[in-house]
């Protein structure tokens, strides 16, 4: 092997080619953007959306939870509605009724995400203890009124920071991880598939935060990470990741897909949420604040989800704001977080139903709360 | 936190050889990884440059050489990638993209939208008939507690 002295040099030597060849990337990406959805949509004479101040209602509170709500997922079918608490328990509301169905005491507390299962059956939940629980809520209750694991998903090495079920696959799940990787893994054997990451050079630099995985193909799946970049991945490929996304300045805390799946949203601790175009890597829009006089620092992002034709996105911000934004505009349309009935804490979480006719957001308030459109519809 | 240990603020990595810094960094992140009362406070990003060189300047010959060979294969990355952009369209055409998609489907949240309704979207303003309650929410319009 070459002296050390000769490695150094070699070393130097690839990083400034590296540093360089990184430079001219961007130059010429940024030769590309031509012009973003904004100044698109503005050319062609498009008007944002426009709401009455009783548009958009908080129809439901559903409260019992003890401790802040960090995380919430919908099932694809009914109106049910799984979510994690700092109370180290999971609930299953049925949200139109607002009745639990379920409460789950798990056994390590500290728990960070939580998912439903395609048919509706089964919830996982993931957190510091680096691994996802597998609850199946058909199953018989423990004489304390718990109920029992079904599996544990053991081998991150670190927290695991949100998980997701494989669309039309009840088997299979994702999960993301403070360990810097993404595992796909094989519910049933509790096996791990495929390693996303970690020590190849395509992974992530930092602790991965939140994924989303694309609904029109289950191979690919994009992942956030504290690097404030957004990384591709198809499941049959873990040894690289497909494309590296740059353009944030903070960690990357959410993550997902367009509805057209050709395109993803990413809301970060640089304030910003934006849309990056999932194919060419370009950044077609950003989101940003009006930078408020009197704040000292710049509310983050925690939370994002887009309505289902994709005309809105819904932003929740660690200052309690729920920010409706006129995707295709980039304009503020309506803050949920100054209705009538708004939580009173930072938004944590945010999802839709899956026929798009309700968003939900948890809360650190410890509640999570349902909205829907009761104004006049006007149909075109 | 993240990076305070180092005492740096490292948020994006902008040069090679800060990204070296951080395979010398994961070990030990992983190493020092412990529950805290919040675990939205257990990320960790990239630490402050140089933390390796500062350590006393000695860095293995190994890995020196992984470190070597992940820049070589980042480089053809790169190269792939800058070759990939001379053909790529750009970004207006993604715009347009954009655009196109959001039409021309029903979406119960938007004021003005394309049909058909589905009359399953007013369930939330219903009266649902629960086992334990009679609560039930007014129609369209009113508020709610």
């Amino acid at each position: 092997m070459a002296s050390v002295a000769e490695l150094k040099d070699n070393h130097a030597k690839a990083t400034a080619e590296v540093n360089s060849l990184r430079e001219r990337l961007r130059k010429r990406r940024q030769m590309l953007l031509d012009t973003d959805v904004e100044r698109y949509s503005k050319a062609q004479g498009r008007a944002p959306v426009s709401f009455n101040p009783t548009d958009l209602v908080c129809c439901r509170t559903l409260q019992g939870h003890s401790g802040k709500v960090y995380s919430l997922d919908w099932t694809p079918e009914k109106n049910w509605i799984v979510s994690a608490s700092q109370d180290g328990r999971l609930i299953v509301w049925n949200a139109l009724t607002s009745q639990k169905t379920h409460a789950i005491k798990l056994h390590c507390p500290w728990v960070m995400t939580c998912a439903f299962a395609p048919n509706g059956q089964s919830v996982a939940c993931g957190g510091l203890d680096s691994a996802c629980s597998i609850f199946n809520l058909n199953s018989q209750a423990d004489r304390d009124g718990n109920l029992p694991v079904s599996r544990m998903l053991t081998g991150h090495k670190g927290y695991v920071s949100s998980c997701q079920y494989v669309p039309d696959q009840e088997t299979h799940l994702i999960t993301s991880s403070g360990d810097q990787t993404c595992i796909l893994w094989d519910v049933t054997t509790a096996q791990r598939i495929s390693i996303f990451g970690g020590e190849f050079p395509s992974g992530h630099t930092g602790d991965v935060l939140s994924l989303s995985i694309n609904s029109s193909n289950t191979n690919m799946f994009v992942s956030g990470s504290c690097d404030a970049t957004v990384r591709l991945w198809d499941t049959r490929i873990a040894s690289r990741a497909v494309r590296t996304y740059h353009g944030h300045e903070g960690d990357i805390n959410s993550v997902k897909f367009f509805p057209d799946s050709q395109r993803f949203g990413t809301g970060s601790d640089d304030g910003t949420c934006r849309l990056f175009d999932m194919r060419t890597g370009h950044q077609l829009q950003v989101y940003s604040r009006e930078p408020d006089r009197n704040d000292n620092e710049l509310p983050t992002v925690t939370s994002i989800a887009f309505s289902i034709s994709g005309r809105l996105l819904f932003a929740g911000y660690s200052n309690g704001d729920c920010y409706v934004w006129d995707t295709l505009l980039a304009e503020v349309v309506l803050n949920l977080g100054t209705l009538q009935n708004s939580h009173e804490g930072r938004i944590s979480c945010l999802g839709l139903s899956s026929d798009g006719s309700a968003l939900c957001t948890g809360s650190w308030d410890k509640n999570l709360k349902i909205w829907a459109f009761s104004g006049h519809r006007k149909i075109v | 936190m993240r990076g305070e240990a180092n005492g740096g603020e490292q948020r994006h990595l902008h040069d090679a050889e800060e990204e070296e810094e951080v395979e010398e960094q994961r070990q030990r992140t992983q190493r020092a990884a412990r529950p805290s009362s919040d675990p939205q406070q257990q990320r960790r990003s990239a630490p402050a440059p140089g933390a390796a060189m500062r350590n006393g300047g000695y860095v293995g010959k190994h890995r020196l050489s992984a470190a070597i060979a992940r820049l070589d294969q980042e480089l053809q990355s790169l190269q792939a990638e800058l070759s990939e952009l001379e053909s790529m369209e750009p970004a207006s055409t993604a715009c347009q993209e954009v655009i196109s998609s959001t039409e021309g489907k029903p979406d119960p949240l938007l004021p003005i939208t394309s049909g058909p309704e589905n009359a399953s979207w007013e369930r939330w303003f219903q009266r649902v008939r629960s086992s334990r309650s009679n609560k039930w929410w007014a129609s369209k319009g009113s508020d709610f507690s």
